[in-house]
């Protein structure tokens, strides 16, 4: 019994796992690229990129 | 109106909107005078980072990770004893708590280190620091035909090679864009930070100096194989500048400090949680199982052993030619940072036979005792993981942006042999310089190094007639 128990959390957390893994990928996909690469650039590097994008 | 009446309303125009000073220098003009100096900010950055790495790697850093591994042990020994007294199988015991368990916290327990590390670099970077040092490193790019533009995907690579890569969309000139993309994944990312965190604790504990040096390797690194590309694309010398608007110079926020460490550190844990997780698991099946899934005796009848022995083979000129680090190495494509959590999963196994959990003590002497991991060897271990082809995503994002199979095979290929390279020159020359005699593998060393460089001149033959 403990088996089949410990047996379902441990699928059940690599199901949930490889759903938020597919999730994110999805969302990743949908970000345009200079979305992705301003993420998270400091200011300073987001001016010079909007500027060579223009 | 005239010419001449142009002009005078024009400098009326700027005598009312723009402020003479002078000449006079700011404090800031006096600072960057120094900071932005090709020899003198170089200094400036390696002494600076010197004391950044020696914060973060020696002083409080480890205190905290030491603070963090002892509650993560007792709760991974309260579930360990939770699971052994319902008297669940063997299986799913070792799943749980090596497989799943042991190698999310030897990833989970570097997270302090790289907490602080990021703490401090925000607030260098939130100082307006961070924006000189890319020009400083700009004078050094004009050499490898790369103009200041390719400073900032370098800078983005960092955090991670793939916005990185995608941002070199910015460089106009396709060879200098190309070069970009190849030399990019050579920065160390977020990703490699518990790698390095592992080697260099187990291996060279209290020295902050050998962080630094990594990041010097990784620099050296960028300009060697820079110079390589730059003679495989027959690019000239480029003059172009990087034009950027300095910030200005003040006061870093702590608060936004500790948001953005906060932000970066949850962005961890979320792939420690996942991705992590999921290939600790896949490790720990093939290395525990043969290919009718029954339990092994020894690793050298498990799946994993049968897949990464060939691998380990190639791996011997570097000083690591054990099955073990060939599927760890392996295991880093999908994400940098599983590189420690396969190790953790690998070398527990094979150390012991109750389940304990992998301290940096009973990791060194896993690494030194069974993986037979010398510091020399380390060193060699690490530079491969640093400079061999980024992860699988990464890759998909070289592939986005080179446009081309072709260039893409090129790009693997040449990180690849870029990563092989540095780590066999680090254990060759090492060996000979700690013993005073070559390594027992130095003639194959040299005909791979001899090969490799003919590699390099054939497709530069090849660019050189087909474009």
């Amino acid at each position: 019994m403990a088996n089949i128990i410990v047996g379902s959390l441990v699928v059940g957390l690599y199901g949930l796992i490889v759903i938020i893994l597919w999730r994110r990928h999805k969302k990743q996909k949908s970000v345009c690229a200079r979305c992705m690469t301003q993420q998270d650039s400091p200011s300073w590097i987001q001016e010079y990129q909007n500027e060579r994008l223009k | 109106m005239t010419n001449k009446d142009f002009s005078k309303q024009a400098q009326n125009i700027a005598s009312l909107v723009m402020q003479q000073n002078n000449n006079k220098k700011t404090i800031s003009d006096r600072l960057d005078q120094w900071i932005t100096h090709p020899i003198l900010g170089l200094v400036i950055f390696a002494l600076i980072m010197w004391i950044v790495f020696s914060i973060s790697q020696v002083w409080i850093g480890p205190w905290l990770s030491d603070t963090l591994m002892i509650g993560l042990e007792a709760g991974v020994n309260a579930i360990a004893a939770l699971i052994e007294s319902y008297d669940v199988s063997f299986f799913w015991q070792g799943l749980i708590i090596e497989g799943i368990l042991g190698g999310f916290i030897a990833v989970i327990g570097f997270l302090p280190l790289i907490m602080v590390l990021l703490f401090l670099l925000q607030l260098l970077e939130d100082s307006g620091y961070m924006a000189r040092v890319a020009l400083v490193f700009n004078h050094y790019f004009s050499h490898l035909g790369l103009s200041g533009a390719s400073i900032i995907p370098m800078y983005v690579g960092t955090a991670c090679s793939i916005p990185a890569i995608l941002s070199t969309k910015t460089i106009k000139d396709d060879r200098q864009r190309k070069m970009t993309i190849m030399l990019t994944p050579f920065v160390p990312c977020g990703a490699k930070l518990p790698i390095i965190a592992l080697f260099l604790s187990v291996f060279f504990f209290g020295q902050a100096y050998m962080t630094l040096l990594v990041y010097a390797l990784a620099i050296v690194v960028i300009y060697i194989s820079g110079l390589g590309l730059k003679y495989v694309f027959q690019q000239t010398n480029a003059h172009h500048m990087l034009v950027i608007e300095l910030p200005e110079y003040k006061r870093p926020s702590l608060t936004l400090g500790f948001k953005s460490m906060i932000e970066r550190a949850k962005d961890f844990i979320k792939n420690a949680a996942t991705i992590i997780v999921l290939m600790n698991g896949f490790i720990w099946l093939t290395a525990n199982f043969n290919f009718q899934f029954i339990a092994v005796e020894s690793a050298s009848d498990s799946i994993l052993y049968f897949i990464s022995s060939p691998i380990a083979f190639l791996l011997i000129p570097l000083g690591f030619g054990f099955w073990g680090f060939a599927a760890a190495a392996l295991s880093g494509f999908v994400a940098k940072e599983e590189v420690v959590g396969a190790l953790a999963v690998i070398f527990v196994f094979t150390v012991t036979s109750d389940f304990d959990v992998v301290g940096i003590d009973s990791a060194r002497r896993a690494l030194m005792d069974v993986g037979g991991l010398t510091s020399l060897s380390a060193l060699s271990f690490l530079a491969f993981n640093l400079f061999t082809p980024p992860c699988f995503a990464a890759i998909g994002a070289m592939n986005t942006e080179l446009k081309s199979k072709k260039w893409l095979v090129f790009a693997v290929g040449y990180q690849l042999m870029i990563g092989y390279l540095v780590a066999m020159l680090i254990f060759q020359i090492g060996t000979l310089i700690t013993t005073q005699h070559l390594s027992s593998s130095w003639l194959i060393s040299l005909i791979i190094f001899i090969l490799s460089i003919s590699s390099i001149v054939m497709v530069r033959q090849r660019v050189v007639h087909h474009g």
